[in-house]
């Protein structure tokens, strides 16, 4: 079974804009998907299928200490209640390291990751490519 | 079409606060060496200056304009510590680590007092991704100059990073001591103590983001930190009626506090009534 993620223009924009105003720190953020009427079928169907993720929209969340709990916990029910109410659902975490030939996933982005998509059908991780930035 | 005042204004402005915009500083401070350098004086040599650093941000296209700073400050300052700077920044850039380390070692042994190369050596170990190193010169460089807050402040990221919350409060508190009336401080080692957890960090989180929304009621995360710190102690553990009732009220006036700022916001409608649904799942009800 392979998950595909396909990001959409407005998700990727906003993850660049993201990383391009806050260029000398880390930054993350919360990806949303379409919420459905299958979603409640979702667990129960078949787990062998390939899969398929649509990202439609990114929401920033930090650009400084990015692994104090508190505030995070306070933007992800904000997020989760601006999701409801227009028919999305949070689907992932994407996450830019500081350092510019870091593409790694550290422990701080793979913790965050795990609570976000803890609470997801299908959730995703996206890391970004600093070493590809410089060619934009 | 900015006029001669508002150029050296703005360079000034930006020299003074620090300010990174450097594709800006760039066109400006060209502009001005190019157009005013005799109306500059000697104010140029500190735009030489300003220009070279911000020119290394946007390397390698303007490695032209690094070498001609380099080279005009060179002449006018010949064996300055700040050139030498300027040089070690450079070879940082070219990724010349052994380079650089040793011009700043150098630096230090001929002027101990000096505190620029003791901060390019952490951002070195920085740059390697050697953590541990970065600290350890940190620390030793906060030994002897114990009142610089940005680097207080750089020690507690790297130690955040790191998931080291103990060592982060203790750096937080020494910026405390220097400037009890930050707010944003106070805010910080409430962070840290509610990422810690615990009743007694809850406790403590509780009443350091009290202080924080005390000396800026604008500052909105700290008054959902006060919210998320009492709720949470409101529901845990065995607490007597009156306390779990003190902290209720506390995470009561928190959501007011929060709800009235959005509206003095002038936001949209829906965004309030989001925000007071938010409030009501933040405060476990």
């Amino acid at each position: 079974m392979t998950t595909e993620v396909q990001l959409s223009l407005r998700a990727y924009a906003k993850i660049l804009s993201h990383v391009v105003q806050y260029p000398y720190t880390a930054v993350n953020g919360v990806l949303l998907t379409v919420a459905t009427d299958d979603d409640d079928d979702v667990v129960e169907g078949n787990k062998d299928e390939d899969r398929r993720i649509d990202i439609v929209d990114a929401v920033p969340l930090f650009h400084y200490n990015i692994s104090l709990t508190p505030m995070l916990t306070v933007a992800l029910t904000q997020i989760e209640e601006y999701a409801s109410n227009r028919s999305l659902k949070i689907a992932g975490y994407y996450h830019a390291n500081e350092y510019c030939n870091d593409s790694e996933v550290g422990f701080v982005a793979a913790r965050i990751a795990d609570k976000i998509v803890e609470n997801c059908d299908e959730g995703c991780m996206l890391i970004v490519n600093n070493e590809l930035l410089n060619h934009l | 079409n900015k006029t001669w005042p508002e150029i050296r204004d703005k360079l000034r402005e930006w020299r003074k606060d620090h300010v990174r915009c450097s594709e800006k500083i760039v066109e400006l401070g060209e502009y001005a060496l190019a157009h005013y350098s005799s109306h500059l004086g000697n104010e140029k040599w500190a735009v030489y200056e300003q220009l070279c650093v911000a020119a290394l941000d946007l390397c390698p296209g303007k490695m032209k304009v690094v070498n001609r700073c380099i080279q005009k400050l060179a002449e006018q300052f010949p064996s300055s510590l700040r050139v030498s700077m300027l040089e070690g920044l450079k070879s940082e850039y070219l990724k010349k680590w052994d380079d650089a380390l040793e011009m700043y070692n150098s630096m230090i042994e001929y002027e101990p007092t000096f505190p620029a190369p003791y901060k390019r050596k952490v951002s070195i170990y920085k740059a390697q991704g050697k953590i541990p190193e970065a600290v350890s010169e940190l620390n030793t460089y906060l030994d002897t100059f114990s009142c610089d807050h940005e680097s207080w402040l750089e020690l507690t990221d790297l130690y955040i990073g790191q998931q080291c919350y103990k060592q982060a409060l203790f750096c937080v508190e020494e910026l405390l001591l220097q400037h009890p009336h930050n707010h944003l401080f106070h805010q910080r080692y409430a962070d840290i103590l509610h990422t810690l957890g615990g009743k007694e960090n809850l406790e403590a989180s509780c009443k350091y983001y009290c202080k924080a929304a005390e000396l800026n009621s604008s500052n909105v995360r700290a008054l959902y930190g006060v919210l998320m710190s009492s709720s949470t102690l409101a529901s845990i553990g065995k607490i007597s009626a009156k306390v779990k009732s003190d902290h209720q009220t506390l995470a009561a006036w928190a959501c007011d506090m929060i709800e009235e700022y959005y509206k003095a916001q002038r936001v949209d409608k829906s965004v309030i009534v989001e925000t007071a649904s938010v409030l009501d799942k933040l405060s476990l009800k």
